[in-house]
Formats: structure tokens, C-alpha cells, sequence
């Protein structure tokens, strides 16, 4: 049984003058273990479609079924719920919370639920390990380099076993080698877990690094391969 | 552990700076909050301590309105009942209003309604602040505020006028109309006290130091001839700290206290005797063959002021046997004549000056065969065998007798006539000899039941004097007694020659001042004299309060009614209401900002799964921290809030509470409750600023965006646009309704539709920033220029641009619109009096009478020619203007005339009392006041009350139609509001019709209250003239236009506090709206940067933010005040005046200044941004 299917994705803005189609039958299957990038110039839809499947936004029509579930027949508490387990989000921008520490940017999902139990402590710590940044693990966002940030963040996308992982150009500020160290832990982490990857970028070599690459144009899937 | 709170704690930390602002602006709330708190603290502090300072340690206080045994001192002092709390009793003599003058040449100073009190040393003991030196004989002590106002110094004279007793009340023929004064001259003043301390003790609740002058009670007592006599008791406590009494505690330990007293029949003013008439009676060597037989023989219950008072007589009556005794009403009859005389053309003969009885000849009258019983209807009489030969009647004959009216009208005795049939005639036995001033008429055949003088009560000037002609009465004897009368006098003295039905009797010469002159009881086994007045003298006591004994818990009293009229801490909440208005708007807008700055932390969590409940939640602990901080450095403030606000009562706020009395005072409730209150409307601010956010898509907060997307095309009004219209419609109709309605009620209507005006202009402004500008506007045209530019940049956040535009309108608005309220002293105010009055001692004769002007003026009546004066009774109390801070637990009462509803109705309407609202039922409440009524609760009198008396110091009577009720001295007397006037002259009393104030006060005599209409004459030299003319009565004359001004000066003084805190809030405003503007800069600083970067100049950077910052500011001061304008245009097209806007006028130019420095201010901070880094976005 398929983990994510998407089927006949709509999405449509209405502006003062006119209506514009972001999105237009986007139809894609993946199954656990898969990883995918999206391609394509920026207006693309990239980015709409990434935040549909993490259920941050409506489609204006279609389906999404993650995990047997039609997340957007969910109430709002219900779709946080669901979105806090079984989607982790990776950004451009880590979206580390300043204030907090390594481990407490870790645990911010964890929070979610509740107050984080002591099985979320140890998984926040083994991640923090696996990154490699177990020394810093009380360090604040800022005492870390542009990679750590990153690689914090690939960390906490992964911190409550998710089945899908959505990441936004992940390497879009990195260097090359920064870069390729973040693409490597990513994918790594991901086979590790079982999860779904789908990445959103416009480095090719990331894209090349995926099993299945789409490209969209206008709202459109215009290749996959 | 990671939990909400420690997230919360964490960004605080983080974000230190943003939360020190936000934390600043909950520590202004917080400390405007605790300090109108702290204020309320101070006043009713403040007040406390005065009565503390003031009463000293005197509890309890007997103060009564007539002179009883200073015994009653000792018998208290050696009862148990006073216990281990309470000192030994001191005697006084207490007046509350005496007048004190003093002579320098020919010009003499003088004070009325001083406060005497006529006391022991002991009294000073009661308290900490003790003069230098003790009156002895003929000295005295002034306390400060006495010697201030009459300018006198130790050493000095002074006379010491007191109203001197009256047997008779002034109000009825035989009493005494003038020199009701008794003057003790050349008191020498050896010390003036402090009004701190027992120098300033006062009987009722003020603010304002009483007029105090202390001197021995012995000299009094001397003076008024009443040695042994008081008629006040001090008791004091041990404790320092006064006990505060319910009501039922205070009745129980007051009459435990008087009955320790024992007060006894004088004390009362009751007198039992036994009446014996034998005949032949040795005593006046009468002789006679025939055995000693008893003519007649009863107790006789009579009373010092010649009638019972009503509540004395239903006393007696409950203690004596119905069946065994007969109610007396004698009264005096001018002059007696045959209705239908015989020969018409011979002069009538008219016997003068005798007095009918009243009574229904029960058990005490011992009919025989000779006198049988008379029987009597409603109409007819039994005259004497003396009168009867006289006037040679017969039975069926009429007499017409002519009588005095029993009150008098303005001093002015009223002649009725009526007419009776003879029904009886009785016989009278004529004495061998008649009366002298040592013996008794002695009789050679046996009198009588008729032959009985004691009928008539003892009339000291009067029933002593050895001839009519030698009477000492205050009218003049206008019918010469005959010689026959004159020896019928000599014979028989005031024996009755008329004898009526008692109901007929007490119906014609019945009066408030009673209906029975004495009573009868038949002496029986079980009823001898000793337990007559037994019985008597417990029902008495029974009855103290009605009687006029009223132990008063004054202490417990003054310290209730320190409490306030007014919740000074409700009232500069609302003074201040535009300062925590603007600090909220300000902790909204920071508070927002700052988490607007992080938005993206907000979209994280929604995207990692938070509900909104979640994020709310933690955006709401850390609110409260920052409330929690904010508050917790308001308190600090909130001291030095109040501090300040207490200086302002002291200087130039003191107009609200008349003096300039304050003292800080704190509790600690006060300052919980102020940093709660600060806690929960800061944070209740924020939880308000970030709803919207809340509920902004994650999408759009993960790149940082927190402005709702632009709505709608210009040109479509949208429901906001509806909104606008109607709330636009309703101020033009209130405004409507403005126009027909005057005073503060056409100002409130003025104000209100301008205020709804201001509100759609805000609605509006804040739809017009949220549009898109159309296709077809020249959108390009306006970002070609710097304001173009900068309103576009405006636009960017039109719910922040609208709050702050908001904030200064409103500000702007009322700190404006408020002078619409100040009043200003008129004629109209006054009813058309130029001048009020007020005597110490009552005022029994008419005023207006010319001949009484001229007997009292000479000459200088004549400048009096034209005025009116219209006088007043007067029930003393409390004032209940809004000049007394003391709640007014017995307010002061005015019985107004039935003239006044002539006099106001025949004035111009421009010079009537203005009414702010009044019954349906007539043109003139006045009117209503006529109507009789008995003040109970089923028949409430009818009232008319200032409307501030009503709302703000009774709190009761405030609507018309509606009863309340009032304890005076233990009788609960309820009142109907007919009329509420509107702001005049009358503020801080009741005022009700005179029949039933005499009905309800008939202890109440002559008048001590006066309007005075100088028409064409000049009101100061009438003013001088009355003062002169009735100085002995403490007459003191003011102009109605000062007593305006010092009432009106509580409300303007309110309202220019109001528009001061006001300006005060707006000041904040300026800075919030500056604060807002460098985070705005910051928020903007990439775009900025980019401007620079491409070559913007930075003085042009520089004007594009100043033009942005200017423009809220003065877009937010011009719709403010242009809505003020536009609500004071129908005040200024009717000709009043314009000044009254220029302070606050003044004050918004400033304020404005100062914003627009505010915002130059921001714009250097933006100038300073490194490039750079800004572009970095770092």
C-alpha cells in the first residue's frame, strides 16, 4: 500500500483581477523509503505544493492521502495532530528558534503533544549524536555555523519518526561542501527511518542524488523520471 | 525539561529589549491603575484622619435641643455601663451656630454659624492638641480658622451671640419673634488652637475646618440663666483607633448609655402636679359654715412649652389611664362678641383677650347636680355665667370670636373669626378677692368646676402679670381690654370663659407645635402622683430619640461617612482613562510588534504540528511574564503616580476637593489589586493584539508576513463602508437632538455625536488603508513623490496605522470636546437671585415687609424697595454638595415657600431654575412641592434635589419619581423626587414644600435660608445693608455667582484634570507612535537599506519616514479635533464663549510638537542602519 498518493492536485489564487492556477492535476505516488525532488523555475508551484502535502495549505481540489489519511478531512486540532506526526519540515531557513538550545529545538515537536517524555529526551539526544553535534547539544542557534543550523534542523524534522519529510531548498544557503554534507545526513536519515523524502531544490546535483526527480512548469508536472 | 513556560521564559530573555518596552508600557497602566487607586487610599486616608484628628478619642455625643440636669453627667458617670472602654462623661453646652463678632471702631467683624461649645477642662483631654492656655469666666479660645476669618488675636474681645430658649415657639402668636439672641460681650480670647486636634472638632462630616470658639461651660450656663443645666454630653474612649458601629449596636449602647443617664419628668419638660380645690380652703383663709367640700381634684400633666410636642404627648398618652383622665387645649381668644347683637346700632361689646378650653368633660371633671355634663355638637359652645352676663347672652345665642391663627405667616399674626352657638352656660362663683402676684383669689361661696385657672398653662410674662395691659406678648394688643376685663383678670385670671369640643378646639387652634396644653388624670387607689409619673417618665424614655436624646456613636458616624460621596480611586480611573487607554493601545502595539518580528518561530510551530491553542497558549505565558515584569515596576510608578495626582489635589486641583487636606495614604489591597488589575488588562491587551495572528496561515508566517493580503478595489464600500455610513447618520441625528436641549444635557449630546462622528472617520480611515488601489488609479503618479511613497508605505500595516491614528484622535478629540462641559457661573443658575443668604439663628418675621425693614433699617430700607427675598426653613445637616467629601448621612433640608413657584414662574425663562429633568404632572416641580404629604412611605413628600446632589453625594433620588428614604435623629422620613435641577445654586440640600417641612421638622422655627433678587439695586450694598441689619442673627449674605463658582469648581477642576491626564495619554500616545515607528524602521530596514542603495539620499530616506510618522500623527490630531469643532459649532452659533478651548488647545499644539520630535527622533535611528547588513538582513 502506497504511503503518500496525490491525485488530480488543484490549487487556484483569486486575485482582484483574475484567477491564477498554481497548481494544475498534479497526480504522484511514493511509498516508504522513496525520495523525490521537485524541480522547476521559480512560479513553478514548488513551494504550493510542498506546503500542501505538509497541510499547511488547501488544495482547491484533488486528494492527498498520506498514510491512508485525507489529512485535509481533518479538523484543526486533528490536521495538527497528524501534521505533528507523521510530516517533518526541513526549511532554506532552519527556523531554529533562537532563544532555545539545540536539544530544546529538538524537542520543540515533541511539545506538541505535551511535556516531551523522557523517550523524546533520549531520541532528541541520539539525533543530536547522529548530526554529530553531541558536544554542542547546549549551545544556542547562534554559537552555530550555517551547516550546524542546518543539520539541527534535518534533525528535528526527524524527531517524531515522520513518514513524510518535506524539505525546502535545504541546501539553498550552504556552500558546496556544507551542502553535500546536509544531502548526505538527509538521505542518510531518511532510509534510516523508513520516511518519505521529497525535497524541493534547484541544485541538480541534489536532485541527482534522488530516486525520482519531477519537473514543474506552470503548475504542471512537465517531467518525471 | 522543555516546557511552555520555560520557552516563555527563554524568549523574554531573548528578546530582552522588545520585552523591556512592552514591560514599560504595562508599568505605565499598572501604575495609573494603582495610582488612581492609591488616590482613593489618600482621600478616604485622609478624611479618616481628620476625624480621628478632629474627634480626638470623643465617641459618643448627647446632643440635644433642650437643656436637661447636669446631674444626669454624674449619675452616667458613677453607672457601670460605660465599662472599661469608655471615659468619664463631660457636661457641655454645644450650639452649632453661634455668631461671634468683633469691633474695631466703628466697623464690627463677624462670623456666623460657629461653632460653640460651652465645655469643661476636661474636654481636652479627649484629645492630643491642647491650647496654651484655659478659659476661665469671661474668656474664651478661637481655633484658627474663627481667629483667621475674623482676624482676631489673643488678647482681643469678643461678644458670643446664642439664640436665646423659647418657651413658645417663634413660629406661634405668643412666641417671641425678635431678640431671640442672648449676647455675652467682652470674652477675651486667650488662646487660639490649632484646627488640628479637639480645636477643629465638629459635629458633622467636612473637609473644611470647622469655625470653632471654646469657653467655660459656667459662663454660659450664667449667661442663659440655666446654671446645672447642659445640653450636650462627651463621652470619650479609652482606644485610640474609633470603633465603627452597626446601626443596631449603636441604638443598643446609646440608650443603655442614656438610661444610665436617668434622665427625669424636667429633663423632659414635664411637669405633674396635684390640682386640689377645696372649699373653704385654709390655705387662703377662706371661711365658710359648710364642711370642706372638694370642687375638683386631679393630676395635671403640663408641659414647659406651653403645648405637648406630638411625640411627647403620644408618650403620656400611652402612659396614662383612658378612662380616667381628659385631654386640655386652651388658647386665647383677641376678642369675644355676640354674632346677632340685639341693638345694631349701639357699639357690640367685645370682651378681650380670654381663653377657650377644649376638652370633652371626662372622668377628671366631677359634674353635680348644679353642672350637669353639657352636652355639646360640632358648632356650639358653653360660655361662662361671667361672659354670658357680659355680653348679655343667652343659650342659642352666637358669639363670634375672633382668634390668632396658631402659626403665624412670616412672623405675622393672622386673625381668623368663627362663630359658635351657646349650647350651656355654666356658672362661675366670683371671688370676695382676686389674684396678686403672692396670693391666690379667696372665695366666701364655693366655686366651681368652671372656677378652674389651671386650665390654662402657665405663660411666664403673661398668666404672672397683675394686669392685661401688663402682658409681655410680641404682638401688639390691638383691642383695648375694658375695665370689666381687666377685673375679671384680677378675679379670675386666664379661667376659660369658652369651653369647645376638644376636636373643635385642637382642629382651629391645633399646630405642629402640638394639640393638647395639658392633661387631667383622676387620682385613684392605684394611681397616686409618684406612680403617675413613673409611668410617665418610662414612656418617656421609651421614646428618647423622638424626645430629642440621642446618644450619637459620632466617631462610628464620621468615620462611615469618611468613607466618601465619591470613590475617588472610580473617579481618577476615569480621569486617567486616556492614559491606560493609550499604555494599552501602546502594550498592544508592542507587543505585537515584537512578536511580529519572530512570526516565522509562529509559522515553525504550526508547521512541526502546534494546534493554535498550543502557540496561543505559549504566546500567552509570555505575555503574562512580560505583564508580570511590567507590572511588577508599575507598582514603583504607581506611587509616584499617586504622589503626583495628590500634589495636584493640594495645588491646582484643589477646586475638587476644596482644600487642600491630603495626605498620602497606601494599603496594601490597593496595590494588589492595582498590580492584578495591571496584570489582567495588559495581558487581556496582548491576548487582543496577536488574535488575528494567531490565525494567520503558517505559510505566510514561515516567510515572516503578518499583514493581512489586501482586500478590496477602491470604490466598493464593503460592509465597512455600511458600517461608516450609519454610525455616520446616527451622530448627525444625535447632534439633531443636541440642539433641542440645553446645558450639560445639550453638551453630552454634542460630545456623544462627535465621538461618533470621530469613530466613523476612524472606520474609514482604516477601510481606505486597506484597499488596493484599482486599476485605473494612478497608482505610479503616487510613489512618484515622497508623500505618495510614504502612504503607500502607510498602507503596508493599516490596522497599526489605524490604532495609531486612533489613539491620537480620541486623545485629541476629548482633551478637546471636555470644554464643552466647563461651567460657568449665570444668573440662571442662581434662579435669578443675585445673592443667597444664611442666619445663624432663625429669622422669624417677614423679610420683605417693608415695615419690619423700616423698624430694623430706618432710612436705609428704601434701597431694598424693589427686591424680593424669598425665605426658607432651614433643618440643619449635612451639606451634601459636591464641596463635602463626607458621605451626608442627614442631609441639610430646605422647606421651600409656596412663592418660589411664583417668583421663578414670573421671571424671563433665561433667569428660571433650570430643571434637568421633572415630573410630567405640572409646569413648575415647585408646584408638586405644595402637595401634602406625610413622609412615610406610603405618602413621601415631595422633593426637588440638585441633580450632582442627587447622583453624586446622596446617590439616591437621581431619577424622577423615585422614593428614598432618611434617618433624621431616629426618624425615618421618606422622600419622591419631583425635580431635579440642573447645576444651580441650590446644590446640597433637600428641598421640600414648607406645610409638610413644618409637618415633618415642627421643632423647626422662623427661616435661616434666603434667596435675594436685588432686581435694579446693587446687590453688594444690599448685601452690606442686610448683614448689618441682622447681624445679631449671623444673617451672612453671599453673591449667588461665588457660591457657583466654588460648586462649579469641582467639576471644571475635574474636567481639567480630565483634559490634563488626557494630554497626558496623548503624550504617550506620541511615544508609542514613535516606538512604533523605529520598529517599524527596523522591521523595514532591508527595504530601507535597498533605498539607500540605490542612491536615496539620507535626508530623502529621512523625509520619506518623518512624512509617514507626521502623517499619522497629524491625520490622528486633525480628525480629533476636527470632530471636536464640529461638535462645539452649535455651542459657538448660539454666541458662547471660545476661550474655554484654548488651554487644552494649547496643550494639543505642544503634545503634537513634541510627537513630531518623537518621530524626527525615529527617523536618525533608521538613518544610522549600517547598509550592509541590513541588506544581509542581519
Amino acid at each position: 500500500m502506497s504511503n503518500l498518493v496525490v491525485q488530480n492536485l488543484r490549487k487556484v489564487y483569486q486575485t482582484p483581477t483574475e484567477e491564477l492556477s498554481v497548481l494544475d492535476g498534479i497526480n504522484f505516488e511514493l511509498k516508504p523509503g522513496e525520495n523525490l525532488a521537485v524541480m522547476g523555475p521559480s512560479g513553478s508551484g514548488k513551494s504550493t505544493l510542498l506546503h500542501i502535502l505538509g497541510t499547511l495549505d488547501n488544495p482547491t481540489s484533488g486528494n492527498v492521502v498520506i498514510d491512508g489519511t485525507d489529512p485535509f478531512s481533518l479538523d484543526a486540532t486533528r490536521l495538527a495532530a497528524f501534521r505533528n506526526d507523521k510530516i517533518g519540515f526541513v526549511f532554506q531557513d532552519h527556523h531554529l528558534l533562537p532563544q532555545l538550545s539545540i536539544l530544546d529545538n529538538l524537542l520543540l515537536p515533541a511539545l506538541a503533544r505535551g511535556r516531551p517524555k523522557d523517550e523524546a529526551v533520549e531520541r532528541a539526544k541520539q539525533l543530536v549524536e547522529r548530526i554529530g553535534l553531541a558536544g554542542r547539544i547546549g549551545h544556542l542557534p547562534s554559537e552555530l555555523s550555517g551547516g550546524e543550523r542546518e543539520r539541527t534542523a534535518v534533525a528535528r524534522a526527524l524527531m517524531m519518526r515522520p513518514s513524510l519529510i518535506l524539505a525546502d531548498e535545504p541546501t539553498g544557503n550552504l556552500d558546496q561542501a556544507n551542502a553535500t554534507k546536509i544531502a548526505d545526513l538527509l538521505i542518510e536519515l531518511q532510509q534510516q527511518e523508513k520516511a518519505i523524502l521529497i525535497v524541493v531544490t534547484h541544485s541538480h546535483d541534489l536532485a541527482a542524488r534522488l530516486m525520482r526527480q519531477v519537473k514543474l512548469d506552470r503548475g504542471r508536472i512537465v517531467e518525471d523520471k | 525539561m522543555l516546557t511552555l513556560n520555560r520557552i516563555a521564559q527563554r524568549s523574554i530573555a531573548f528578546y530582552r529589549s522588545s520585552t523591556l518596552l512592552v514591560a514599560l508600557g504595562v508599568a505605565a497602566a499598572t501604575a495609573v491603575i494603582l495610582g488612581a487607586l492609591l488616590v482613593g487610599d489618600s482621600v478616604r486616608g485622609s478624611l479618616k484622619g481628620l476625624v480621628m484628628d478632629r474627634l480626638g478619642r470623643i465617641e459618643w455625643m448627647l446632643l440635644a435641643p433642650k437643656f436637661f440636669h447636669q446631674a444626669t453627667v454624674q449619675r452616667l458617670a458613677s453607672s457601670p455601663t460605660l465599662g472599661d472602654n469608655l471615659e468619664q462623661p463631660i457636661p457641655a453646652i454645644v450650639f452649632p451656630r453661634g455668631t461671634v463678632e468683633v469691633a474695631r471702631g466703628d466697623a464690627r467683624s463677624r462670623s456666623g454659624s460657629v461653632l460653640v461649645i460651652a465645655t469643661t477642662e476636661e474636654y481636652w483631654t479627649l484629645g492630643g492638641v491642647s491650647p496654651s492656655a484655659r478659659p476661665v469666666g469671661n474668656e474664651v479660645i478661637l481655633n484658627q480658622s474663627l481667629a483667621n476669618e475674623l482676624g482676631v488675636k489673643t488678647g482681643d474681645e469678643v461678644t458670643l451671640r446664642l439664640p436665646s430658649e423659647q418657651a413658645v415657639p417663634a413660629d406661634s402668636p405668643l412666641g417671641k419673634r425678635d431678640d431671640q439672641t442672648e449676647g455675652i460681650p467682652r470674652l477675651k480670647v486667650v488662646g487660639i488652637v490649632s484646627d488640628q486636634g479637639l480645636g477643629g472638632f465638629d459635629i458633622r462630616g467636612s473637609q473644611r475646618a470647622s469655625r470653632n470658639i471654646f469657653i467655660p461651660l459656667e459662663t454660659v450656663q450664667r449667661a442663659l440663666r440655666r446654671e446645672g443645666s447642659i445640653n450636650c454630653v462627651f463621652i470619650g474612649s479609652k482606644n485610640i483607633r474609633p470603633t465603627v458601629f452597626s446601626n443596631d449596636e449603636a441604638d443598643e449602647k446609646g440608650n443603655l448609655l442614656l438610661s444610665a443617664m436617668k434622665l427625669d419628668l424636667q429633663d423632659f419638660g414635664v411637669k405633674v402636679e396635684r390640682i386640689q380645690r377645696v372649699f373653704p380652703d385654709p390655705e387662703r383663709k377662706e371661711t365658710s359654715e359648710q364642711a370642706p367640700t372638694t370642687i375638683y381634684d386631679y393630676f395635671h400633666v403640663t408641659s414647659e412649652q406651653l403645648l405637648f410636642m406630638p411625640s411627647a404627648e403620644d408618650a403620656i398618652r400611652r402612659a396614662i389611664p383612658v378612662d380616667a383622665s381628659d385631654s386640655v387645649l386652651t388658647y386665647l381668644a383677641n376678642g369675644i362678641e355676640l354674632a346677632n347683637p340685639a341693638n345694631t346700632n349701639a357699639p357690640n361689646k367685645v370682651v378681650t383677650y380670654s381663653t377657650i378650653t377644649g376638652s370633652d368633660f371626662g372622668s377628671t371633671f366631677p359634674f353635680n347636680q348644679q353642672e350637669n355634663k353639657p352636652k355639646l355638637n360640632d358648632g356650639e359652645c358653653i360660655v361662662n355665667s361671667w361672659l354670658a352676663d357680659e355680653l348679655n347672652a343667652k343659650v342659642g345665642d352666637e358669639l363670634l370670636v375672633h382668634y390668632y391663627l396658631p402659626e403665624t405667616s412670616n412672623g405675622k399674626e393672622i386673625e381668623e373669626s368663627f362663630k359658635s352657638k351657646i349650647a350651656v352656660i355654666v356658672p362661675i362663683t366670683k371671688p370676695v378677692s382676686g389674684f396678686d402676684r403672692r396670693r391666690l383669689a379667696r372665695f366666701d361661696k364655693p366655686p366651681t368646676l368652671f372656677n378652674d385657672p389651671n386650665l390654662t398653662p402657665v405663660v411666664p410674662g403673661i398668666t404672672d402679670q397683675d394686669s392685661i395691659s401688663d402682658w409681655d406678648l410680641p404682638f401688639v394688643l390691638d383691642r383695648k381690654p375694658s375695665s370689666e376685663d381687666d377685673l375679671y383678670w384680677k378675679e379670675h385670671r386666664l379661667t376659660p370663659k369658652i369651653f369647645l369640643k376638644l376636636a373643635e378646639s385642637q382642629e382651629r387652634f391645633g399646630s405642629r407645635f402640638g394639640k393638647v396644653s395639658s392633661f387631667r388624670v383622676s387620682p385613684s387607689a392605684n394611681m397616686d402622683q409618684a406612680e403617675l409619673e413613673r409611668r410617665i417618665l418610662e414612656e418617656l424614655r421609651k421614646s428618647t430619640a423622638e424626645q430629642g436624646f440621642m446618644m450619637t456613636p459620632l466617631r462610628s458616624n464620621q468615620m462611615r461617612a469618611a468613607s466618601g460621596t465619591t470613590p475617588f480611586d472610580m473617579l481618577f480611573l476615569s480621569l486617567s482613562f486616556f492614559v491606560i487607554i493609550s499604555a494599552l493601545l501602546l502594550v498592544s502595539l508592542l507587543f505585537r510588534l515584537g512578536i511580529e518580528q519572530r512570526a516565522d518561530q509562529l509559522g515553525l510551530l504550526a508547521a512541526m504540528g502546534w494546534s493554535p491553542k498550543k502557540i496561543h497558549g505559549l504566546l500567552m505565558r509570555e505575555a503574562a511574564l512580560t505583564s508580570l515584569i511590567g507590572s511588577s515596576i508599575g507598582i514603583g510608578l504607581g506611587f509616584g503616580y499617586a504622589y503626583l495626582m495628590i500634589l495636584g489635589l493640594k495645588t491646582w486641583w484643589v477646586g475638587a476637593v476644596s482644600t487642600p487636606f491630603l495626605q498620602f495614604h497606601w494599603t496594601p489591597l490597593s496595590v494588589a489589586i492595582g498590580f492584578l488589575a495591571g496584570v489582567i488588562v495588559t495581558w487581556f491587551s496582548t491576548v487582543v493584539s496577536i488574535r488575528r495572528l494567531i490565525r494567520m496561515p503558517a505559510t505566510r508566517l514561515l516567510r515572516g508576513q503578518t499583514t493581512p493580503q489586501l482586500m478590496r478595489k477602491q470604490g466598493k464600500p464593503g460592509w465597512l463602508g455600511r458600517v461608516v455610513l450609519v454610525v455616520g447618520l446616527l451622530a448627525i441625528a444625535i447632534g439633531g437632538v443636541g440642539y433641542g436641549l440645553s446645558g450639560q444635557a445639550q453638551a453630552g449630546a454634542f460630545v456623544g455625536s462627535g465621538m461618533l462622528l470621530l469613530t466613523a472617520a476612524l472606520l474609514e480611515t482604516y477601510r481606505r488603508l486597506r484597499l488596493v488601489p484599482g486599476s485605473d488609479s494612478n497608482a505610479n503618479a503616487n510613489i512618484s513623490n515622497l508623500p505618495g511613497l510614504a502612504s503607500r508605505n502607510i498602507r503596508c500595516n493599516p490596522l497599526r496605522s489605524s490604532l495609531a491614528v486612533g489613539l491620537i484622535s480620541v486623545a485629541a478629540f476629548l482633551v478637546l470636546a471636555m470644554s464643552l462641559f466647563q461651567a460657568k457661573p449665570d444668573l440662571k443658575s442662581a434662579g435669578g437671585f443675585e445673592l443667597m443668604a444664611e442666619s445663624s439663628l432663625p429669622i422669624v418675621r417677614d423679610l420683605n415687609s417693608p415695615e419690619f425693614q423700616k423698624q430694623i433699617l430706618g432710612n436705609k430700607a428704601l434701597q431694598l424697595a424693589d427686591s424680593t427675598i424669598v425665605p426658607f426653613r432651614l433643618r440643619a445637616g449635612d451639606d451634601a454638595s459636591c464641596n463635602n467629601l463626607f458621605q451626608s448621612t442627614q442631609p441639610r433640608v430646605l422647606g421651600v415657600p409656596d412663592s418660589l413657584a411664583t417668583v421663578d414662574a414670573d421671571q424671563p425663562v433665561t433667569t428660571q431654575f433650570p430643571w434637568a429633568a421633572k415630573s410630567k404632572d405640572s409646569e413648575s416641580p415647585w408646584q408638586l412641592l405644595a402637595k401634602n404629604a406625610q413622609g412615610t412611605q406610603a405618602d413621601p413628600l415631595p422633593v426637588v434635589l440638585d441633580q450632582n446632589t442627587a447622583m453624586w453625594s446622596l446617590h439616591r433620588g437621581a431619577s424622577i419619581g423615585e422614593v428614598f428614604s432618611f434617618d433624621f435623629s431616629g426618624q425615618q422620613v421618606y422622600f419622591r423626587t419631583v425635580g431635579l435641577l440642573q447645576n444651580t445654586t441650590l446644590q446640597g440640600s433637600l428641598l421640600v414644600g414648607e406645610r409638610n417641612f413644618e409637618r415633618v421638622f415642627p421643632d423647626v422655627v422662623g427661616f435661616q435660608f434666603f434667596l435675594i433678587r436685588a432686581a435694579s439695586n446693587d446687590a453688594a450694598a444690599i448685601a452690606t445693608i442686610l448683614e448689618s441689619g441682622w447681624g445679631d442673627e449671623g444673617l451672612d449674605v453671599v453673591q449667588s455667582a461665588d457660591v457657583l463658582q466654588q460648586l462649579f469648581a469641582v467639576q471644571n477642576t475635574y474636567l481639567s484634570a480630565f483634559q490634563a491626564l488626557g494630554a497626558l495619554g496623548l503624550l504617550l500616545g506620541t511615544f508609542g507612535l514613535a516606538v512604533v515607528q523605529i520598529r517599524s524602521v527596523m522591521e523595514r530596514r532591508g527595504e530601507l537599506a535597498l533605498l539607500r542603495a540605490v542612491g536615496f539620499p539620507g535626508n530623502r530616506i529621512g523625509m520619506l519616514l518623518f512624512t509617514e510618522s507626521a502623517t499619522l500623527l497629524l491625520l490622528g490630531a486633525g480628525l480629533g479635533a476636527a470632530c471636536a469643532i464640529i461638535s462645539a459649532l452649535p455651542v459657538w452659533l448660539r454666541g458662547q464663549s471660545i476661550s474655554d478651548f484654548q488651554q487644552p488647545a494649547i496643550m494639543m499644539l505642544v503634545v503634537i510638537i513634541v510627537g513630531l520630535f518623537a518621530g524626527a527622533a525615529a527617523v536618525l535611528r533608521a538613518l544610522r542602519l549600517p547598509i550592509l547588513d541590513a541588506l544581509r538582513g542581519k
